[in-house]
């Protein structure tokens, strides 16, 4: 076996492990660990289909953000194809550098298209975009809709999310929410993140689901819409008060038990009489 | 220079990964630098583990009593399980290392009411010795909270000049763990997380070498309270208050952003209107 051939195998080990890591990186970070894994592993660099594979799964599972001169796309598992995104609104594939978050081209191309369901997801969009404005960071935020199917028989899915990233002062954190709705039920998921790593490395992590009863009706799209979003920010603005209520709470009934910041008796120990005291026992 | 390269890039990432998951995080990365496992598990902090001798007695198993799969006890100096060839302290060492657990234990109780802890002593090369003074706190299933952990790994290390100065650096890292699975508003609900501090002192010993233990576990002991106090005070800040605020930062409360946006708003028009 020749050099390069035993190299490729190696590596090719190193796969699962890469993976693995990525996915886990919380957003804003991936590629400076994958820079730090290159050195790692040696002989391999950020454009290696390994790292850009799994930088592609990271950007995926996090809702990632690509922007480009007219346009944004929110990238996930479920408008991804093996090079490329879908834009069903308007009916483009959509090619993204996932190191620089960018969108590179765009083609336009024939989607099965509802008009019934154009125009609810078309009022979905406009009501995500007003949820967005009102309560969410600006700077890195987004929100998807896409449908499937037709107006008899039909699921509609929707992604929000923001994120805060600022490396020099050591700290990111995300919020992704994910939704799905048929006429009558709406299902979603909701992950919370935050990371604090100035002198050490603190993380939250929050994952909570929600399902409730809805009813669409397509003839008044603009009404369905806002009951629809409506219906999510209530959701998610009772998951934050309960964020907030835990956060008060926990002091109390954490770290009281854990550690006091004083003895009971109101003074530091006293090391001198203690030692004393305690060595002498011990000979006896 | 490359293993150190390599092991600094490892430390890098596992800053970054989920503290929840250490021992996955660290079987990953020594994958991938499989001679230098050893090392980096060194320099690892996680969650103290608990053992215990044929009696039952428990002891923290950690980095600095291990020898291959076993732990050494502090009470019998004894290996678990047991093994030939062992790495013992030397008789002096082991001396001084039974009066640190004892005076330890009573820190604990007095600060923690009620926990574990361990000290080890090993000896060094250069005429000094390095010492470990670890603690475990779990917290009782309550009030939602499922598991809640708390591990202080004390390091110091100790060097002399030779005649009466004594040089402590205490290396403390404290590593929380709290984990709510199941509760009605927010669904599971976990913090993890590490704190690390470095603090240097040096002292010069009473004339004589009189009671030089004493002295020993007298400074080590109150750099220990000072330290582990003040990660104690940073750790409600951070834990709780940094966490909190970058979801806060991320995800508005409802009205929070139009009132932040409004006293923006005035206070631009302030420093138009008057300069």
């Amino acid at each position: 076996m020749n050099q390069g051939e035993e190299e490729i195998t190696q590596v090719q080990q190193y796969e699962k492990v890469v993976k693995y890591i990525v996915k886990n990186t919380p957003f804003g970070q991936a590629n400076l660990v994958i820079k730090d894994l290159c050195k790692i592993i040696g002989n391999i660099n950020p454009q290696d289909p390994i790292m850009l594979q799994a930088l592609k799964d990271h950007n995926e599972e996090h809702l990632a953000l690509f922007k480009g001169q007219s346009t944004q796309i929110l990238t996930s598992v479920l408008n991804s194809q093996e090079d490329f995104y879908v834009d069903q609104k308007n009916n483009e594939t959509i090619q993204v550098d996932h190191e620089k978050l960018e969108i590179i081209s765009r083609s336009q191309v024939e989607l099965p298209s509802e008009p019934d369901l154009n125009q609810l997801r078309d009022a979905l969009e406009q009501q995500l975009n007003l949820y967005l404005s009102q309560q969410f960071n600006e700077k890195i935020c987004g929100a998807y809709v896409m449908y499937q199917g037709d107006a008899s028989d039909f699921t509609f899915y929707l992604g929000i999310t923001a994120k805060t990233i600022n490396l020099p002062n050591f700290f990111c954190g995300s919020w992704i929410s994910t939704w799905e709705f048929t006429r009558t039920q709406l299902k979603g998921d909701l992950k919370v993140q935050a990371h604090y790593y100035e002198d050490g490395n603190v993380q939250l992590k929050n994952v909570n689901t929600f399902s409730e009863g809805i009813n669409v009706d397509l003839s008044a799209a603009s009404e369905s819409a806002k009951q629809i979003v409506h219906t999510i920010s209530k959701l998610e603005n009772k998951h934050l008060t309960g964020m907030d209520n835990l956060y008060n709470s926990m002091p109390d009934i954490f770290f009281k038990a854990m550690r006091r910041p004083l003895p009971i008796t109101g003074t530091k120990m006293n090391w001198n009489e203690n030692v004393h005291k305690l060595v002498a026992n011990l000979k006896q | 220079m490359e293993s150190k390269e390599k092991i600094h890039s490892c430390l890098n990432i596992l800053k970054r990964l989920p503290p929840t998951q250490i021992q996955k995080n660290a079987a990953a990365l020594t994958s991938l630098i499989p001679d230098y496992a050893e090392e980096l598990y060194q320099k690892i902090d996680k969650p103290l583990d608990i053992g215990q001798d044929e009696k039952g007695n428990q002891f923290i198993q950690s980095e600095f009593n291990r020898d291959g799969d076993s732990f050494r006890s502090p009470q019998n100096n004894q290996y678990y399980p047991p093994i030939d060839d062992a790495v013992y302290p030397s008789e002096q060492l082991r001396k001084l290392e039974l009066k640190a657990n004892a005076v330890f234990d009573e820190y604990r109780r007095l600060y923690y009411e009620g926990g574990l802890s361990s000290c080890y002593f090993w000896d060094k090369d250069d005429g000094g010795f390095a010492t470990a003074w670890l603690i475990r706190k779990n917290v009782e299933k309550t009030k939602g909270i499922e598991e809640g952990s708390w591990s202080s790994i004390n390091v110091i290390d100790v060097k002399t000049d030779g005649k009466s100065k004594w040089t402590y650096k205490i290396t403390t890292s404290v590593v929380l763990e709290m984990n709510i699975s199941s509760n009605q508003d927010v669904g599971k609900f976990n913090i993890t997380g590490t704190l690390t501090k470095q603090k240097e002192e040096s002292y010069e010993a009473p004339a004589g070498g009189k009671d030089i233990e004493l002295f020993h576990i007298m400074k080590i002991g109150t750099l220990v309270e000072d330290v582990e106090s003040y990660l104690r005070s940073q750790l409600d800040s951070v834990y709780f208050g940094k966490t909190r605020d970058i979801v806060f930062q991320t995800r508005f409360s409802e009205g929070e952003k139009q009132s932040i946006q409004q006293r923006q708003g005035l206070a631009g028009e302030f420093k138009q209107k008057y300069g």
